[in-house]
């Protein structure tokens, strides 16, 4: 940019004495840039786009692991036919993954704001109950989940309870019989107060997000609020949920995403399965057509999520 | 609002004894109202000190069940009357466990992958992370693009092609002249190059969302620091290596914390690239078949000694993470605070 505005006689001077000259600043710099940033650009087109199109290229292919490589037979669609059809697990599983899709990530994402909120108040014990919250993001892994969930499986078989950490057949029969509330209602209360342990274990990096959004709402807004005569309720409607709707954002595709790809659900057995019968044809194509519903749900999403902010 | 009344409440007038009747009425109102504050605020802080303890026990409660589990014996799990505190302590299961999951082989193993792909991902990530934040480059907006859609897509949908690309390796023509001077093809699955080589060109575990973080911290950065780096004629990299890193240790925190809790707790990567050398994930998800193929050679054979195995394992396997972040957890907090990972 500094080059094309000099004068062409400066320019001409510059040609001359190039070999002498330096590099200019504006393309040394940018040559830097280009330097920092090969190692990525190399790794993700080895890492991630030779790959996945080669998934798509699995995909409609019989693939055979020989002698000296891999063997391609092209078969068109017909693994995406077995899936469909043959297969009767698949289309039950990704069934269950999206309604507990549809319960869990606004349930996840109202919890971690309201964790979020209180963490970021200010009392005695701060600093202990942060860490408390994001110990799920240390120690929660996939297999450490299993096992505890498998274990609390054979346990209640046993006894004959409920199937979840958190047993909440007491106070389920106290509400209906006691309190008299409708079926339906006590149902609902009973599903999510046993996932309580699952949802509060899931919650930990969306907490810590929403914490580091709320830290940067400036203080001055909340003070305009309160001289305006805003209570808190208002204040959190009208100045923090807009600034940090795109945390909210970040969030929710974060949460859909991770529940997806854990382990624990049950097309990614499924997956694991296929791939170590060796049917890599059928493995990538279950996956692509995975992926392609988590793409199509977080595309309706970002549409709605675009929508509403316009109209507003 | 709250911080406003309590800023009120010293102007008030401090009550004296010979003060008029009518003062004392209206500075009675007042600490009337000022009480009246304080209720809702009073049983707030209630409901919010049993809300955290509640929540509490729901969070610590799994590591209390591994712990209290791998401390009984295996009698108290039939015993229906002990529930936390068993009738008496033992190691047995834990060094049991240990024993059985080759532990600190696997530990050996597993920390150095663990430790040395964070290493590698911090480098490649931080690097590309300061390029697309501080140069203007023509393809800058489309690489961001593109690392958002390495976070979107998960890797189960390409792990395939990725697993053959290291079977039949032949990344720069290696596999070629590997080919051309042994007559093998060169394998790289169960290496631990499987780890490194995609840590050290940023295709690690997550590093899209890695690099997104670093651009986002170094975009905050100010840009003056760089300026007269450069005036002071400092090359780029020399810029970057002691103008930039030592301003940068809260993210560069943050960042190694979440990428070796995740290489620790991945068990997909892990399962798919090192199936025969085991990582700590690998093991953990054996552990029952390990347990239960000891058990079925004949003395114990019950369920339950079983169960208290398991527990000890699961318990060995989230000790490392854990103790990681009590060392660390006041910096990490005070670190996330500080980086603003949304930006």
């Amino acid at each position: 940019m500094k080059q094309k505005t000099k004068a062409p006689a400066a320019e001409a001077a510059v040609k001359i004495r190039r070999r002498r000259r330096p590099m200019s600043l504006e393309r040394k710099t940018k040559w830097a840039g280009m330097l920092f940033l090969l190692p990525w650009i190399v790794g993700t087109i080895y890492f991630f786009v030779i790959p996945f199109c080669g998934s798509i290229y699995y995909s409609f292919n019989n693939v055979r692991l020989g002698s000296a490589g891999l063997d391609f037979k092209f078969i068109g669609i017909e693994n995406y036919q077995f899936i469909f059809g043959t297969d009767a697990q698949y289309m039950p599983n990704i069934a269950t993954s999206l309604k507990n899709l549809v319960t869990d990530v606004p349930i996840i994402i109202v919890f971690a704001l309201f964790v979020a909120m209180i963490l970021n108040q200010k009392f005695h014990g701060r600093t202990f109950a942060r860490a408390l919250f994001f110990l799920p993001v240390i120690v929660a892994s996939s297999m450490v989940i299993k096992i505890l969930n498998e274990d609390v499986f054979r346990q209640t078989m046993m006894s004959g309870g409920a199937t979840s950490m958190f047993q909440t057949g007491a106070i389920e029969s106290f509400l209906t019989e006691k309190l008299s509330l409708p079926g339906g209602l006590v149902q609902t209360f009973a599903s999510v107060t046993s996932q309580v342990f699952d949802l509060s274990w899931q919650s930990g990096l969306q907490i810590l997000l929403f914490l580091s959004a709320l830290q940067s709402v400036p203080e001055s807004y909340y003070e305009v609020c309160s001289i305006e005569g805003a209570n808190s309720w208002e204040a959190f409607w009208k100045v923090t949920v807009p600034v940090i709707s795109p945390t909210i954002m970040i969030v929710a595709v974060y949460t859909i995403i991770d529940s997806f790809t854990d382990v624990n659900n049950p097309v990614m057995q499924d997956i694991l399965t296929e791939f170590s019968n060796l049917r890599y044809g059928v493995a990538t194509a279950a996956a692509l057509i995975y992926f392609a519903i988590i793409a199509a749900i977080l595309g309706l999403f970002a549409f709605i999520v675009v929508r509403a902010t316009r109209r507003k | 609002m709250k911080d406003s009344t309590q800023a009120a409440a010293p102007a008030v007038p401090v009550t004296n004894k010979s003060k008029p009747v009518k003062e004392k009425k209206v500075t009675r109102d007042l600490r009337m109202y000022h009480f009246k504050q304080k209720i809702p605020k009073f049983f707030y802080s209630l409901f919010r000190f049993f809300f955290i303890v509640c929540m509490a026990y729901v969070l610590l409660s799994p590591i209390l069940i591994m712990l209290t589990r791998s401390l009984r014996t295996a009698q108290d799990m039939l015993n229906p009357s002990i529930v936390w505190i068993p009738s008496s302590f033992t190691f047995d299961n834990i060094i049991e466990a240990f024993k059985i999951m080759d532990y600190s082989n696997t530990l050996v193993f597993s920390g150095r992958v663990v430790l040395l792909s964070t290493l590698l991902t911090l480098i490649s990530c931080s690097m590309a992370g300061y390029a697309l934040a501080r140069y203007h480059l023509k393809i800058s907006n489309f690489c961001i693009a593109i690392a958002i859609l390495t976070i979107i897509v998960p890797m189960q949908t390409y792990i395939i092609p990725f697993f053959f690309q290291f079977r039949f390796f032949n990344f720069l023509w290696i596999g070629d002249i590997y080919n051309y001077i042994t007559g093998d093809l060169l394998s790289l699955n169960d290496t631990e190059f499987a780890y490194y080589l995609p840590a050290i060109l940023g295709a690690g575990l997550r590093a899209g969302l890695f690099v997104v973080v670093f651009m986002q911290f170094f975009k905050g950065l100010p840009k003056e620091l760089e300026d007269a780096a450069r005036v002071d004629g400092c090359s780029e990299a020399r810029t970057f290596v002691q103008v930039m890193l030592p301003n940068s240790g809260s993210v560069f925190l943050v960042v190694s914390i979440f990428s070796i809790v995740w290489y620790w707790n991945d068990y997909f990567f892990a399962q798919i690239m090192m199936k025969n050398k085991q990582m700590m994930s690998t093991k953990i998800s054996m552990i029952k078949s390990l347990v239960r193929n000891l058990s079925s050679d004949g003395s114990w054979g019950d369920g339950f000694t079983e169960t208290v195995w398991v527990f000890a394992g699961a318990l060995l396997f989230i000790l490392p993470p854990l103790i990681l972040y009590i060392i660390v957890q006041r910096f990490f907090i005070q670190s996330i605070e500080r980086t603003g990972i949304v930006g």
